[in-house]
This record gives C-alpha cells, structure tokens and sequence, in this order.
C-alpha cells in the first residue's frame, strides 16, 4: 500500500496505475463506449460496510472532482473522496486476477473478496 | 417486534386476573419503547437492504418485515420493523436507538438519494395486543390487516396506521397517529391498559429479545434467535460475512433461552450463570411470574451445554433452571 503522497506532503488525491488506465480503455471499447471516463465512488454496503463503484460515464456530474492520469479523465463523487483519498486503482490481471483494485490507505477492514471496506 | 416462538400458556403457573385480561383477552400497551423512523427517497429500499439482514428488495408496499442492523463484525445495533410505503419506509426501532439509527443510516448515505427524519414525538403509537385483539379493532369498526402488513385509515378524521407485528409473540395490532389525537379512541374501546410488569412477563416467556438487554453489540443474530430475519440468499450486507460464517460452520457459540428461578434468590439482569465453577451465561431480563414466587428471565447461555444441562448456579450457588417450554 503506498502512501507517498502523505510523505511527501502533498495533497492526498487518488491515483490510477497504468495498466487501471489502459484496461478501463479496453473495458470502454468492449462496452460499446469508446472514449468514455471512468467515475469511482463509494456507497453503503457490502460486509465490511463501505463498497466501491465502477462505472463508465460520458460526462461528470456537477460535483465531481476530475483526475487525470496516463490520458483516463477520473471521476470521483465528491461525497466518496473523504473515503477514497490517497487511493491508487490498479489492475490485478491472471489466473487469479481479481479486476480492478482499490489500494485504499483509509480502508482499516477489507471483506474477503475484496470488493468491500471499513474505516 | 414480530413472533419468535409460541408459549403454551396451560404450561404457565396461575395467572392473575390481570394477566389473564391481557393474555386471553386485549389490553392497550402505550408504545414509548419504539422509536420512529421516517426514509424517503428513491434510495431508501437499496440502502436499507444493504444495511441490514433482512431481503428488502422484495417487500411490496403495504407490507413490512422485520431486518437486523449490524456491525461489520455481525453485531446487533437495533432490530427493526419496516413497513414500505409508496414512495418511503417506516421503520420502528427502540427509542433508545433511534437516533443511533438515523446517524448509522445517514453515515452510510453518500451517493444515495435518502433522507432520514425521526418522527417519534410527532406521533404516538399504542398496541391492541392479546387473543382479543381483533375483536376490539372490530368493535371500534377498525380494519384489521394481516400480519406484517398495514392499513391506513381514518378514525373521527385522524389519520391511523394500524398493522400488525405481533411483537410479544401474541396477537398485536400497533395503531400510530399524530401525537395527541386518539386519547378518545383509546376511551372508546374501553380496553384495560396492560402493566408493564405483564408486558415484560409475556415478552420473556415467548423469548422476545429487546434493545438494549437482549440487543446489543455483544451479540449476533444467531445467539439471539433472529436467524428468522436472516437471508443468506440476498447478497451483501454489512456483517454479511461474519454471520454467514457462523451459520456455515456452526460456530455460534451462545443461545438466548428463557430461565426460571425462586422469587427470593439474587438473580438480578447481569447476574452471572456457572457450571461446574466456570461462568457459561448472563441474565439478561428479570421479571416476577404473575401469580406466584417464582421469577423468570431470559439470559445468554454457552451454546454446547444446552440439551444435556438443565440446571446452572449462581455465583452464590443459588439454582436457575433452563425452560424447555419457550
């Protein structure tokens, strides 16, 4: 889990590998969305409490914040991003790839897959 | 706040006159124990349904259910009757819990489109519970829904909401109104108002388990009987995990039973149970047995001993007994 931003004191924001960037274009194509952003967030749920959101998005809502990174546009709901700073999204591919991956400094619990967390 | 097991009331010690009137007739119960929760929002079902044990996504309007809030470590936060309405959910929790409630839920409303609002002291809720209930909603020519369903009506142009949840594990109807304006509707049903010694009495001996003595975050659904509120097919929830874990593998460890003990004995709520010198359980209700020196409480109980021991101590060395009939 990497915390540079921390150390370095600068302001936590969240990052996207280049492999997350690269398969989010190919997941874009292959959903029939070319071009289209990716807009992360969170909601309530799932074992450990907290669950993340994928989702291909034509445009931001009004109060998203935009990252951009290795040519992907991010969105992250505004209301997430207390949840989210400092998280770098990855992909884990393979055999025993689980997806896309929340490298979450904030999440204290993870579930067993994965796919939830709690602070 | 809905049925967990029947008591065979033959079984019971000679009831006073009193708790016959309740039990084998109906009595008005003033409901101050529950709490009064209003979500709107066209988020409210999927955020509940992810918050709790229970499968909401099916509940039609018109109907309610009984779910569980819980930690992620599966512990109880609060038991909780729904009802769906058109475009809201009603939802009952213990007074004292409520407003622990509505932050867990808005804690957890982040993209959702939900609101919270507690409506307790805006309206008043008050029970028609006993074998006789129906016959008294009759007589007022109230409607008489089915169980875990309700009805809005009017009575004299107030606005009622009658369902029935049968929370003492004996036919009960709640009736809730804007505060303040039944106080004549209560009058002319002419129903004797039950005691809360009664109440009590009843809700132990049908293992009924409340906030705050049976619920809380010590416990988990299994221990405390709710696996009925349980679904293990809908997916997530938060304690998902923990609770599905300890169905799959049998390792619940406590069981919510009720007890039985002589009136004039230290058993307190709290009081610690032993076996052979090692504590194996904790009273957690206590209450007189109407019409005799016997008292009777429901405690938590090591779950491996149930079956083969009928019989625990005191630290003291007084006898509490295991109860069967429950």
């Amino acid at each position: 889990m990497t915390t540079t931003a921390t150390s370095e004191n600068k302001p936590l924001t969240i990052n996207i590998s280049e492999e997350a960037a690269s398969h989010v274009e190919t997941f874009a194509e292959q959903a029939g969305k070319p071009g289209a952003y990716l807009r992360v967030g969170v909601k309530g749920g799932g074992c450990s409490g907290l669950t993340y959101i994928l989702d291909l998005v034509d445009e931001p809502k009004e109060d998203d914040k935009v990252i951009e990174e290795h040519g992907l546009k991010l969105f992250v709901d505004r209301k997430s991003y207390v949840f989210l700073a400092g998280t770098i999204l990855e992909y884990s591919g393979g055999l025993n790839g689980k997806g896309f991956v929340f490298n979450n400094p904030n999440a204290k619990t993870t579930c067993g897959c994965g796919t939830s967390f709690g602070v | 706040m809905s049925q967990v097991s029947t008591t065979d009331y033959s079984a019971s010690s000679v009831p006073t006159d009193t708790y016959r009137s309740f039990t084998e007739g109906a009595a008005t119960i003033d409901r101050l124990d529950v709490g009064r929760l209003r979500l709107a929002g066209k988020d409210a079902v999927d955020l509940l349904n992810r918050l709790s044990t229970n499968e909401l996504m099916d509940l039609e309007i018109g109907n309610g259910l009984v779910t569980i809030l819980t930690t992620n470590k599966g512990r109880i936060i609060d038991m909780l009757q729904v009802y769906r309405l058109e475009d809201e959910l009603l939802v009952n929790t213990s007074v004292c819990a409520a407003g622990k409630v509505a932050e867990w839920i808005d804690y957890y409303t982040i993209m959702e489109d939900v609101q919270v609002e507690d409506i307790t002291s805006r309206t008043t809720m008050v029970s028609i519970a006993g074998s006789k209930a129906e016959d008294a909603l009759y007589d007022s020519n109230l409607p008489i829904p089915k169980l875990q369903s309700f009805i809005s009506t009017t009575w004299r142009d107030t606005f009622l909401t009658i369902s029935r949840t049968d929370f003492l594990g004996i036919p009960s109807y709640d009736i809730v109104a804007p505060a303040g304006s039944v106080d004549e509707l209560w009058r002319t049903m002419e129903l004797e108002t039950a005691d809360h010694e009664i109440v009590e009495t009843v809700r132990i001996q049908n293992r009924v388990p409340i906030y705050g003595k049976e619920l809380t975050e010590d416990y988990n659904p299994h221990d405390a009987g709710l696996i009925d509120y349980v679904s293990f097919s809908k997916g997530c929830y938060i304690g998902q995990e923990v609770i599905t874990r300890l169905n799959t593998y049998d390792k619940v460890k406590k069981q919510l039973v009720v007890l039985t003990w002589s009136e004039n004995t230290d058993v307190t709520e709290a009081t610690r149970l032993m076996f052979e010198g090692k504590q194996v359980g904790v009273v957690t209700s206590a209450a007189t047995w109407p019409g005799s020196y016997d008292s009777i409480g429901l405690g938590y109980v090591q779950r491996s001993l149930l079956g083969t021991v009928t019989r625990l101590e005191t630290e003291s060395g007084s006898p509490v007994e295991i109860n069967t009939f429950a």
